[in-house]
């Protein structure tokens, strides 16, 4: 059940609890210090929600066999985890630019670090003020217990060669392991700790997800439609479960 | 081609319609404000029919809409289970008075900036600064010691209740909501219909009735917009409708951070009142450059801006937020905080006239 033509998705390495996001970056990273470029983040200066925020990342790369994104991390410097995210990139994803939704506990720098096959690192950071929530009670959305459900948006149709954009999501309470229910009692952690979108069972992205992750992850990314086939994106959940969804691609 | 963005539509679609009430209200004249203060001074209710009107066909679109499962109304901030009740009152009878100093409220001085109105531009400047600082700034600090705690969770956390006044029948009644919700929506519909139409005057005057279908009918459009268009389970767009106070805080930020923002219905809806009253005016040739006439006319109008941003997003909406599309929902803290801004305004108007606050209070109980 956990494999798909010969793939496996495991869960990612454990981290240990970082102090801040240097801390992360060094253990992600090494010694190598990431120059400032190439890499653009997107995200409001003010936000009145920080549970849910929108985030967007592209790298100025040409994404070849020869010169591309390997990985792109997301750290958010003053979360209790503050590291989001990491996205696994390579020359088939055709554009590096990656969406997707991060909780933000508090005003502060966010760092997005791109590790190209060169071994070059490449960062841009972006600060944000999260102010209280406005209008009316803001019911905390890890509290409302969904089922967990996936959806997948790709074309059902491309030219060969065309960078195509995947979106996908998946109903889950991302619960981070930091709070604390109505009697006090810590809520255990559970989150989607891991993603991969197969094209006919080889990985083409894939995204390690930590808690600062938003509920309902979203990831939209990009693919080179090459051949008519199968894409299939998997989640894997804390808990062991693995949710899966399949769409076909027709490449003409 | 790249796919538009839902946000971008939804902006886009909000604009438009945002247009069509501000040439709306620059041509006929409506203006909440304006309806009480006939009705008080004149004892000319035409444009608190319009409004009334407004109400009521807000009421019957929104609430068909949602008895056809097109929209959830409950998904929107006004049938929180959370009966922000001191907020709604309070926050109302700021408003109200605001309103009058200020010579409207929200909805009106923007469409009085578009026609080329300065002391507009002061009003709306304060008055989104202080909502802005209200939702997330100094004063939201007191409003999270002072208001928040007094809010009251209906039902309790167990078993919440919407705070819809159908919703709270049903619950005493052990019935339902569904099995009341035309019972209630018909009765109180049929009420400020006949109150609005049964006058001649009314009924004879096309821009009252004008205005306060058009008025009424954009608020159903509103839930369509956010709800209909703006339904996408990747970017959801919250389910919201016309209101002029929380947006009008955006607004500034927008303009303020709009390399790194991303357009709301409501900023759109804001630009798009200036721009339909501002071509309006141009139509007409009633574009005209005012200002104040003296310091005590700014002074009017500076506090009058800050009392709506403040009360407004106490009470969680204006004259057209609450008093409209909030009405539409028949959410008890909508009722509370429209009633509270009518007596507000009253108040308000009592205080220009007698110009005390002690005055004011002595001619509203002459009176009653």
């Amino acid at each position: 059940m956990l494999t798909v033509g010969g793939a496996a998705l495991t869960a990612p390495p454990a981290w240990a609890e970082f102090a801040d996001a240097r801390a992360a970056m060094k253990a992600v990273l090494g010694d190598a210090q990431p120059q400032t470029g190439r890499v653009a983040l997107q995200l409001a200066k003010i936000v009145e929600d920080g549970g849910s925020v929108p985030i967007a990342v592209s790298v100025a790369s040409p994404m070849t066999a020869a010169d591309h994104v390997a990985r792109l991390h997301l750290f958010p410097d003053k979360n209790p985890t503050p590291f989001a995210a990491t996205f696994r990139l390579g020359p088939r994803c055709g554009k590096a630019a990656v969406s997707t939704r991060i909780r933000l506990g508090e005003s502060q720098t966010v760092f997005a670090v791109a590790e190209l096959s060169d071994g070059s690192t490449w960062m841009a950071a972006s600060d944000v003020v999260v102010t209280v929530g406005g209008c009316g009670g803001i019911i905390d959305e890890a509290e409302t217990v969904t089922p967990v459900k996936t959806r997948i948006k790709v074309p059902e149709s491309a030219q060969s060669g065309k960078v195509i954009q995947i979106k996908t999501m998946v109903t889950h309470p991302m619960e981070s392991g930091h709070r604390t229910d109505a009697a006090g009692a810590p809520v255990p952690r559970r989150i989607i700790n891991r993603f991969a979108c197969l094209y006919d069972g080889e990985e083409v992205f894939g995204a390690d997800f930590h808690p600062s992750i938003a509920a309902n992850p979203t990831l939209f990314f990009h693919l080179v439609a090459s051949h008519s086939g199968t894409l299939t994106m998997e989640w894997l959940d804390d808990d062991g479960s693995v949710y899966r969804e399949q769409a076909e691609i027709a490449v003409g | 081609m790249a796919e538009i963005p839902i946000t971008t539509l939804v902006a886009a679609v909000g604009f438009g319609a945002g247009m069509v009430l501000g040439a709306t209200a620059q041509r006929t004249n409506f203006c909440t404000m304006g309806a009480i203060s006939d009705a008080v001074l004149m004892g000319d209710y035409r444009r608190l029919r319009a409004w009334l009107l407004a109400i009521a066909l807000a009421l019957l679109g929104s609430q068909a809409l949602h008895s056809a499962g097109v929209v959830d109304l409950y998904q929107s901030i006004y049938l929180s289970p959370n009966l922000g009740w001191l907020g709604a009152i309070v926050g109302g009878l700021l408003f109200g008075f605001g309103m009058t100093l200020a010579g409207g409220c929200g909805y009106r001085n923007l469409v009085r900036l578009g026609a080329g109105n300065l002391k507009s531009l002061v009003v709306l400047l304060v008055l989104g600064i202080a909502a802005a600082m209200t939702l997330g700034g100094l004063f939201a600090l007191v409003r999270i010691w002072v208001f928040e705690p007094t809010n009251v969770g209906l039902g309790g956390a167990a078993e919440p209740i919407p705070q819809g006044i159908v919703d709270l029948l049903a619950a005493l009644f052990g019935t339902e909501p569904a099995a009341l919700r035309w019972a209630v929506v018909g009765l109180v519909a049929a009420g400020l219909l006949w109150f609005a139409l049964k006058d001649k005057g009314f009924r004879s005057s096309a821009p009252n009735l004008a205005a306060g279908a058009i008025v009424g009918l954009s608020i159903p459009l509103g839930w369509l917009i956010t709800g209909v268009l703006g339904a996408d389970d990747f970017e959801p767009v919250p389910l919201v409708s016309f209101s002029f106070i929380a947006p009008l805080g955006h607004s500034l930020q927008y303009l303020m951070t709009f390399t790194g923002a991303t357009i709301s219905f409501g900023v759109a809806t804001v630009g798009g009142v200036i721009v339909g009253a501002f071509l309006a005016a141009l139509a007409a040739r009633e574009l005209r450059l005012e200002s104040f006439a003296d310091t005590a006319d700014f002074k009017r109008h500076l506090s009058g801006g800050a009392l709506m941003g403040c009360g407004g997003v106490l009470a969680l909406g204006c004259t057209i937020g609450q008093g409209v599309s909030g009405m539409s929902t028949l959410a008890l803290g909508s009722v509370l905080a429209w009633l509270a801004i009518i007596a507000g305004g009253v108040y308000g108007i009592r205080y220009l006239e007698t110009g005390s606050l002690r005055g004011a209070l002595g001619a509203l109980f002459r009176r009653a």
